[in-house]
């Protein structure tokens, strides 16, 4: 009979345990991240500039041809250029991003122009800086120039 | 050493034969020669250009025979077109055929082996540059058999590519190096081990085609040369002096500097005062001692250009602090550079 207790009260141990070990779990919920648009509004400044691969800050005298003037703003729809230079485009203008989420191309298109430009995107971060890298011809189109460029502070 | 993975595979001895017949399958190796190259040292613009390169083939192949196209590529001014003005065959003791331009999508097979993916005419530009040449505005040419031709072991291939090539169809007078490259679709430009490549090379002797347009010499040293060859007014432009083929001495260093005499737009200006000796005209020296001066430029912002106005040609000379001058030639009459992309 004694045995018997015993048994009973094991089990209900065992029961209890089982109970609790699953009111213990419950489901996360797993909510999904919404890849960010992506703002590029601001000033943008050239950090890296090359010509057919090779590097244009090693070839230019920098106080004649200043990569350090030549900027970029990106206002709502609308960007505009400052000290221009060889760029995909050389006039102020409206641009778009084919996916605000994921681009893979941006287009310009300048004043007055009846079709825009576009070119590749891409948008790393870099030693945690977004850097923006754009590839173009503004002259020959078997000349291909790679321009980097960071967000002015 | 022990062993911590005891995996039993079934059929083991089975899978290690199929491995070792699959490395086998791919163990080629061929010798080839260019024996003989008929090609001219001259020729006329827009006339056909008749170039034979005879060959030898000596086979080694593990596991024979192999399905293969016969492959040649040959080094062009990127100015002439060459894969749409030229036309290839094939004589060799295995049979004759056509050939036919070398689809850029096919890649080249030791360059799927190192993972560089290239095409052949991208991968021999990487493996062979452009040859004999100074001037880097030239491209690989690459033609195929159009059959692909069944190739046995320990067997001798003699034959001959003959190439017609519509020369200069840019109407420029061209004198440059061509430089020839046969091989096979198994092995590419591959090496059977690094004394033996799977192709052979030859250089060409100098070629001199003489046309109505400019002068484009790509392969002798030049007093100014200009990188890229060819660009626009929007391009950044890195012009070269070479102080050492100044034989004459007309100006002396170490400060030189850019002399533009003239600029002509395309709405027919004539744009002068762009000769001075200032920070912006001013050649730097690459390396000390090594005569080599260089300045980068952007023309439309050199020149002051308002928009919508585009320069055509510019004629230059260099000249030193005192104002002496040289130019084309090493003599007095000055360099042009035309603002073109073709």
């Amino acid at each position: 009979m004694k045995k018997l207790n015993n048994f009973n009260k094991l089990n209900f141990l065992l029961i209890v345990m089982a109970i609790l070990v699953w009111s213990s779990c419950k489901t996360d919920k797993i909510t999904p991240i919404t890849e960010p648009v992506k703002d590029l509004t601001g000033t943008w400044r050239v950090v890296k500039a090359s010509r057919n691969g090779s590097d244009l800050f090693a070839l230019v005298d920098t106080t004649v041809i200043k990569f350090n003037s030549f900027t970029i703003k990106f206002s709502g729809n609308s960007y505009s250029l400052n000290n221009p230079l060889p760029f995909i485009v050389s006039q102020n203008g409206t641009y778009a991003l084919d996916n605000p989420q994921f681009p893979f191309s941006i287009m310009f298109t300048q004043t007055g122009a009846s079709a825009p430009v576009s070119t590749a995107f891409t948008y790393p971060i870099v030693n945690g800086v977004r850097v923006l890298t754009l590839v173009f011809s503004p002259g020959c189109p078997q000349n291909s120039y790679s321009y980097s460029l960071v967000k002015v502070n | 050493m022990r062993s911590y993975f005891n995996i039993k595979i079934k059929g083991k001895n089975l899978w290690k034969l199929c491995a070792l017949f699959a490395l086998a399958v791919f163990l080629v190796c061929c010798s080839i020669v260019i024996s003989e190259l008929d090609q001219p040292t001259t020729g006329i613009a827009g006339q056909v250009l008749p170039i034979t390169a005879h060959c030898t083939v000596s086979t080694n192949i593990v596991n024979s025979p192999i399905l293969a196209n016969y492959i040649i590529g040959f080094l062009m001014p990127k100015g002439w077109d060459a894969g749409a003005n030229t036309t290839a065959t094939y004589i060799s003791s295995l049979g004759n055929g056509n050939m036919e331009q070398m689809p850029a999508s096919i890649l080249e097979p030791e360059s799927i082996n190192n993972g560089s993916n290239l095409s052949y005419s991208a991968a021999m530009l990487k493996k062979f540059g452009i040859g004999q040449n100074l001037v880097a505005d030239m491209e690989w040419v690459v033609f195929r058999s159009t059959q692909q031709i069944s190739i046995a072991n320990t067997i001798t291939i003699t034959g001959e590519i003959d190439l017609k090539i519509t020369a200069g169809i840019d109407g420029n007078t061209t004198i440059f190096k061509p430089a020839y490259v046969i091989c096979e679709s198994v092995d590419g430009i591959n090496h059977y081990d690094s004394n033996t490549p799977d192709y052979g090379y030859l250089n060409g002797p100098r070629l001199t085609v003489t046309g109505p347009g400019d002068l484009v010499d790509l392969c002798d040293p030049l007093l100014t040369s200009l990188d890229p060859p060819k660009a626009l007014d929007n391009d950044f432009i890195t012009l070269s002096y070479n102080e050492k083929l100044d034989t004459a001495n007309k100006v002396k260093g170490p400060n030189f500097y850019l002399c533009v005499d003239t600029v002509l737009t395309s709405d027919n200006k004539v744009l002068t005062g762009f000769c001075a000796q200032s920070t912006k005209t001013q050649l730097m020296q690459t390396t000390s001692n090594s005569g080599l001066y260089k300045i980068t430029f952007w023309p439309r912002s050199f020149f002051s250009l308002p928009a919508g106005e585009t320069a055509t040609e510019m004629i230059y000379h260099i000249i030193d602090a005192n104002g002496n001058r040289v130019g084309f030639a090493d003599t007095d009459e000055a360099f042009t550079y035309k603002f073109k992309c073709n």
